[in-house]
């Protein structure tokens, strides 16, 4: 291998990268924008959720059901509705997500101890924030049945000396403090946008050579495949690093993304992660003949890594098979080493279970496009 | 305006396609491969929460406590640890996402006013631990409250307040009949914006653009056959994969089917010009496909409502919402699939796809008159 012809070919593709204006801009600048964008939209957080409540009773049972879910912070009683029709329509524009009605007789049904209900609609198209709804409406109700049932209870006398110690419970949420689903979206968002660069960039490389049919003078000149192949890569690397450092920036200084690990681990993992998807890249490129092709073929390879790297779907839930596929998937890996490191804090060592696989991935994907381009050239 | 000019060109881009049969087997079989594997693959349902139980106290009541977690369904114990340390490494190492810690002195504290447990959640994956919150939360209560029944002796079922409730469009709370109209939506935006980014800048690319521009084809001719076999493809593919959501994973099909096709038209006909206005305005297919990656996939991913309730987003962020196709169609297909809305509710979503339509379409073809 020679020194020498690597950066030959590094200087022409450099040469080649910078002339095109729009593209250097697009690379450079887009990460930024997109991790801005994207960083906000990133939230699970349930709050706030558009309520409506009917108020059939009207007493003071009721309003204190009315105050206890308005001070929860969770519910928002955004509207009173006069009949129950009117509370449907609410529900089927998707005006409100919970409808709360209180039947008449509530309250006697309280003083009377035979169990009061109230009526609750949900509206479920999205199961995921329809049974936290409901838990957290449920934990409303338990707390004010409790408050009432132990007010009784003092205000019995003879009963007060029977009140037994409540349990407490304590939550530390660990690593994440707030429960800010930011601090664990944006990490996740930073390997979208990497993958996103640096996969779609390579795939193109090669093809586009076959495609201008320069190819033909590259394959007369004496370079070997592997220089070609590095050559190729390393501006698209450096292209990677310079994105990685902006978008860590927009995350720890923008979003205030707790970096509790250490950067240069975040880095070079980074790197690690960055050759893995660009070897995937190259590959893809050595597989195709027309750059349509590699488009196509690379986004077919991108949307599942994306959806199974466990970014928002966690792998345990999967189906066992699926699961065993995701470990030929480098995003991945990736995806819990940088969670790990911005929010654990975790070293190297817990991390190596995570770290040499992905180097495995890179380093197979890398051979085999090597061997595969040597192939097509002959 | 000639028809018979339009014809011309989408049967040479029909053609075109059909001599590449892997590009056809992509575009036509793929969607379909990635609904399947995709509906199978991802739930956001959360049940069985690993948990770690460190129970200092061993008594009937730290054991009834243990108990009432379990059972609940919610959470289930994978291991028994000896010290707080296996807790610390199991969460670490993310094996355990909740852990439960009852103290030495549970059973005497028991005895007195109140009595302290310890319970971490993992907050490194946020939705799971919202839904800890609030579970944990609720079995501590119902705990209680039991206790306190029990020892004045009297039922508490009959003392509490219970809500009756009616989940809508989706009894069972099955996160698949929320996504795959979502991952349909998903797959299309981008895969529409992709299809057509190309045809253009590659046309420049190969210099066929000259020859093109020396017929006395139109413009708008131009575009509208050059859509034309990829509108088709497009509705093939909604189509089949609509038809795999409802057959292979019963996600129930609430709505009308013309109204599927009306919209599914109008957004075909938005993002296909979205990616034709790239194509025109990049005239380099890296450069259209990464303009068009970024215009469509990330956007259709996480600005959609796809996973993040649009609702919950900063108003900032919710008005660029606004402008990504995807949101009205993922809007649409859940309205039509799971709530059985009609064209009243829908309205306001076809509107807007029809004006992108209209913006991208006129963009497209003024930019292509300068540039010729």
């Amino acid at each position: 291998m020679s020194f020498r012809r690597i950066l030959t070919v590094l200087t022409k593709e450099i040469q080649e990268l910078l002339r095109d204006r729009k593209l250097v801009m697009i690379v450079l600048i887009s990460p930024v924008v997109q991790l801005i964008i994207f960083g906000y939209a990133a939230t699970y957080d349930v709050n706030n959720i558009p309520t409506a409540l009917i108020d059939h009773d009207h007493s003071v049972a009721s309003r204190e059901i009315r105050s206890a879910l308005q001070s929860s912070r969770y519910f928002d009683i955004k509207y009173y509705p006069e009949s129950p029709g009117e509370m449907t329509e609410l529900l089927e524009r998707g005006d409100i997500w919970v409808g709360i009605e209180i039947p008449p007789g509530f309250a006697e049904d309280i003083a009377a101890r035979q169990g009061a209900e109230i009526g609750v609609i949900i509206e479920a198209t999205n199961s995921n924030s329809a049974s936290i709804t409901a838990a957290y409406l449920e934990g409303v109700l338990e707390r004010f049945s409790r408050k009432s049932l132990l007010g009784f209870l003092k205000r019995n006398q003879t009963m007060t000396g029977l009140i037994p110690a409540q349990v407490e419970s304590s939550l530390r949420i660990w690593y994440n403090p707030d429960l800010e689903s930011r601090n664990f979206n944006v990490p996740a968002v930073v390997v979208q946008i990497l993958v996103v660069m640096t996969l779609l960039l390579t795939s193109m490389s090669i093809v586009r050579e076959r495609e201008f049919g320069t190819m033909e003078q590259l394959v007369v000149t004496p370079i070997r495949s592997t220089e070609l192949i590095i050559g190729k890569a390393i501006p698209y690397g450096l292209i990677g690093i310079i994105d990685v450092a902006l978008i860590l920036a927009v995350a720890v200084f923008y979003f205030q993304v707790p970096l509790v690990g250490s950067l240069a681990l975040l880095f070079g993992t980074a790197i690690i992660f960055m050759i893995s998807t660009m070897a995937i890249g190259l590959l893809i490129s050595t597989f195709s003949t027309t750059q349509q092709q590699a488009m196509i073929s690379a986004f077919f390879f991108m949307m599942p890594a994306i959806l199974l790297s466990g970014f928002a779907f966690p792998i345990e839930n999967m189906p066992e098979s699926i699961q065993y596929l995701t470990y030929l998937n480098p995003l991945r890996y990736y995806v819990v080493i940088i969670r790990s490191i911005f929010l654990k804090g975790v070293g190297i060592g817990p991390l190596l279970s995570e770290i040499i696989p992905l180097t495995v991935c890179g380093f197979v994907a890398l051979t085999l496009a090597a061997l595969r381009f040597r192939k097509r050239i002959r | 305006m000639s028809f018979t000019r339009v014809i011309a060109v989408a049967r040479k881009e029909t053609l075109q396609i059909l001599r590449d049969p892997r590009f056809l087997f992509l575009a036509f079989a793929f969607p379909v491969v990635l609904i399947f594997l995709f509906g199978y693959a991802i739930t956001l349902d959360v049940r069985e929460i690993p948990t770690v139980i460190l129970d200092r106290s061993n008594s009937t009541h730290s054991r009834q406590l243990i108990r009432s977690f379990v059972n609940s369904g919610y959470f289930s114990e994978i291991a028994r640890a000896n010290s707080e340390k296996e807790i610390t490494e199991l969460i670490d190492r993310g094996e355990a996402a909740f852990a439960l810690i009852i103290p030495f002195d549970f059973a005497e504290q028991l005895q007195r006013d109140r009595a302290p447990v310890l319970t971490i959640a993992d907050g490194s994956d946020a939705n799971t631990s919202q839904s800890i919150v609030a579970y944990s939360r609720r079995i501590l209560t119902d705990y209680n409250l039991k206790r306190v029944g029990s020892a004045i002796g009297i039922d508490v079922s009959k003392m509490r307040v219970t809500a009756q409730t009616r989940f809508w469009y989706n009894q069972e709370l099955d996160s698949r009949h929320f996504l795959v109209p979502g991952l349909i939506a998903l797959i299309m935006t981008t895969l529409g914006a992709l299809l057509t980014s190309l045809t253009v800048a590659r046309e420049w690319e190969r210099g066929t653009m000259e020859l093109l521009i020396s017929t006395p084809i139109k413009p708008v001719e131009l575009a509208l056959g050059k859509l034309l076999p990829f509108y088709v493809i497009g509705m093939f593919d909604l189509f089949l994969s609509s038809a795999v959501a409802v057959i292979i994973f019963d996600v129930p099909f609430r709505g009308s089917l013309v109204l599927l096709t009306i919209s599914s038209s109008l957004f075909l006909a938005a993002v296909l010009s979205m990616g034709y206005m790239i194509s025109v305005v990049t005239r380099s297919q890296q450069l259209a496909y990464q303009v068009s990656m970024l215009a469509s996939f990330l956007p259709g991913l996480l600005l959609s409502g796809f996973l993040f309730p649009i609702s919950s987003m900063p108003k900032a962020i919710q008005i660029i919402s606004l402008a990504v196709p995807g949101r009205y169609l993922i809007d649409i297909l859940r309205g039509i699939f799971l709530r059985g809305a009609g064209l009243d509710i829908l309205l306001p979503n076809l509107l807007a796809l029809a004006g992108f339509t209209a913006l991208f379409a006129i963009l497209a073809v003024l930019t292509f008159r300068r540039s010729v």
